[in-house]
């Protein structure tokens, strides 16, 4: 009984090896894909914030310009 | 339910049948479980190099937009060192003059729109089903409107939207006109109500040209309350009136026609009970037309101050009873042709509506012979009505009305015309002008250069409402980019 259980024994132990290695990867596909999703968050707030910072930095210099080039006269 | 935006595709590793004649079946099911993890592996790194190519894009632009910036900053720093207090050109005048600064505010529009999809939603739009194909049927329709519409229209809202927006401006532009005319008005009251006066007073010659009882004065009198005050009077003496206003609705109807040739409804209003009437000579049958005749005596009863001859409020009444009897005469010849009655008073017809009564009075003698001859059929024929008759009022009121009538094709702006065509064609013809005048208008107004964006047509919106000048500079100022 023991030499048939064997083979039997020695697949489902070897099934059991594939699943964890299964396993082991469908988990680090899933780390992945937050990681890619928390990258790509977190890389549209900070963008966001730079856009916010762009805009306010070409209108402050709108406002110079406008002030330098038609006040050449100068104050 | 919010839509992902990335899916791993093989979702399921160990899911799929498997083969026949496998001997062992775990581990081909392993062997199908590690297939299918390479294939999320590499929808995986698809979905990365997506995040990571939209994330650079963005990047990107702002680092254009920061060289740009960096260019501008250097520009200014040396046009700043340029800068010299000693070599000024200081004026006051200069400095009011200037324009004041305004800053380019850009409004993101369309931020959620077919050209802002990202790729992945894209690709998951385009795997969908596709609408039926009505776009087929386009071309054998004959509006000229787009098949497909009529089953899924993405623009649907915001046509309608348009639409109502552009209507509230047009309405708010109308009501500030008016509000500005009736402000000219108020601060020019006495220029303006001089005009009107004048204007009355050639409106009131052609009334008195009438009798009372033919005046279409009704235009003038609010009829609610002439109404209401003509039923208390006039309540004993119903039947009379009934009688009366036979005669007195065509030759009101046909003065209303030459008096206001501006108003098409009004003369169709009165064209058609006179188009009932002429042809049919019941008396009886007027019972319908009371109403909006009581409106007609009120009227003649309040110029009795210019007319002379009729005093009495009453007074009316017996002559339109007296002049029963030729009216119904008179009123069969009224719609084909009224040239005879014209030729018949040649004499006073060339001098003009204001010095028709004058003339009335010199003209006197001719028609007199009309007169008695009728005179004398009416005095019979109306037995019923109110023994007080006079005889003199009831002649001149009849020549007054008869020289109305006759005095209405002289008139220069009338259109003898309408007055030969059938009673009912006049409104149609200016019905349909109309019309053809409010399709240009209408192509007119949509040929104005609207943008088709929410910015324009909003800012166009609140321009309109807290514009107290001209809404054209405000107009312009406002050029919003997409």
């Amino acid at each position: 009984m023991s030499v048939q259980e064997d083979p039997v024994q020695r697949e489902i132990h070897q099934d059991w090896a594939n699943r964890e290695y299964i396993e082991v990867i469908t988990s680090s596909i899933k780390k992945i894909a937050d990681f890619l999703n928390s990258f790509d968050m977190s890389c549209r707030s900070r963008l966001a914030t730079l856009n916010e910072k762009l805009t306010a930095l070409e209108r402050r210099i709108e406002y110079i310009e406008a002030r330098v080039s038609s006040g050449a006269v100068g104050r | 339910m919010p839509l992902v935006k990335r899916n791993i595709e093989p979702r399921h590793l160990c899911r799929g049948a498997l083969p026949d004649g496998v001997t062992s079946e775990l581990e081909c099911v392993t062997n199908s479980t590690l297939a299918a993890i390479i294939k999320q592996l590499g929808s995986l790194s698809k979905h990365a190099e997506d995040i990571f190519g939209e994330l650079f894009n963005e990047a990107n632009s702002f680092y254009m937009r920061m060289n740009s910036l960096q260019e501008r900053v250097d520009l200014l720093v040396i046009k700043v060192t340029q800068l010299d207090s000693t070599v000024e050109e200081v004026s006051l005048q200069d400095i009011n003059m200037r324009k004041a600064f305004k800053s380019s505010t850009v409004q993101n529009q369309q931020v959620v729109s077919r050209n802002s999809i990202p790729n992945p939603v894209m690709e998951m739009y385009q795997r969908c089903d596709k609408p039926p194909p009505l776009n087929i049927l386009t071309p054998y329709r004959d509006d000229k409107k787009d098949g497909l519409k009529f089953y899924t229209d993405p623009s649907y809202f915001f046509n309608l939207w348009k639409e109502k927006m552009l209507q509230a401006t047009e309405d708010k532009r109308k009501e500030k006109r008016r509000q500005k005319e009736q402000r000219l008005v108020e601060d020019s009251t006495r220029e303006v109500k001089k005009v009107r006066k004048a204007r009355n007073r050639r409106l009131e010659w052609n009334m008195m040209a009438y009798d009372k009882e033919f005046r279409p004065d009704n235009r003038f009198s609010p009829s609610p309350y002439h109404m209401a005050s003509s039923e208390g009077s006039l309540s004993p003496d119903n039947r009379q009136y009934n009688r009366l206003f036979l005669c007195c609705r065509s030759y009101a109807s046909d003065a209303a026609d030459h008096s206001y040739p501006a108003s098409p409804n009004h003369p169709a209003q009165l064209l058609a009970p006179a188009a009932h009437l002429a042809p049919a000579e019941h008396k009886e049958g007027l019972a319908a037309t009371n109403p909006p005749e009581h409106a007609f005596r009120p009227a003649p009863g309040s110029r009795q101050n210019s007319l002379t001859r009729l005093q009495q409020p009453h007074a009316p009444p017996p002559p339109e009873a007296v002049l029963n009897g030729p009216r119904p005469h008179l009123v069969k010849d009224y719609g084909p042709q009224p040239v005879p009655m014209a030729e018949y008073f040649v004499p006073p017809a060339p001098p003009p509506p204001p010095p028709v009564i004058p003339s009335a009075q010199t003209a006197f003698d001719s028609p007199i012979s009309a007169p008695p001859a009728l005179a004398p059929g009416s005095a019979a024929a109306p037995e019923e009505f109110l023994p007080d008759i006079q005889s003199e009022p009831t002649l001149s009121v009849y020549t007054h009305s008869l020289l109305s009538y006759q005095s209405h094709p002289i008139i220069p702006y009338n259109s003898v015309t309408t007055r030969a065509a059938p009673l009912c064609l006049p409104p149609f013809p200016v019905g349909i002008q109309l019309r053809k005048v409010q399709e240009q208008w209408e192509q007119e107004a949509k040929k104005e250069p609207v943008g088709n964006d929410v910015a324009t047509i909003l800012s166009r919106r609140i321009a309109v409402e807290y514009s107290e000048s001209d809404d054209d500079s405000e107009l312009d100022d406002n050029e919003w980019s997409d």
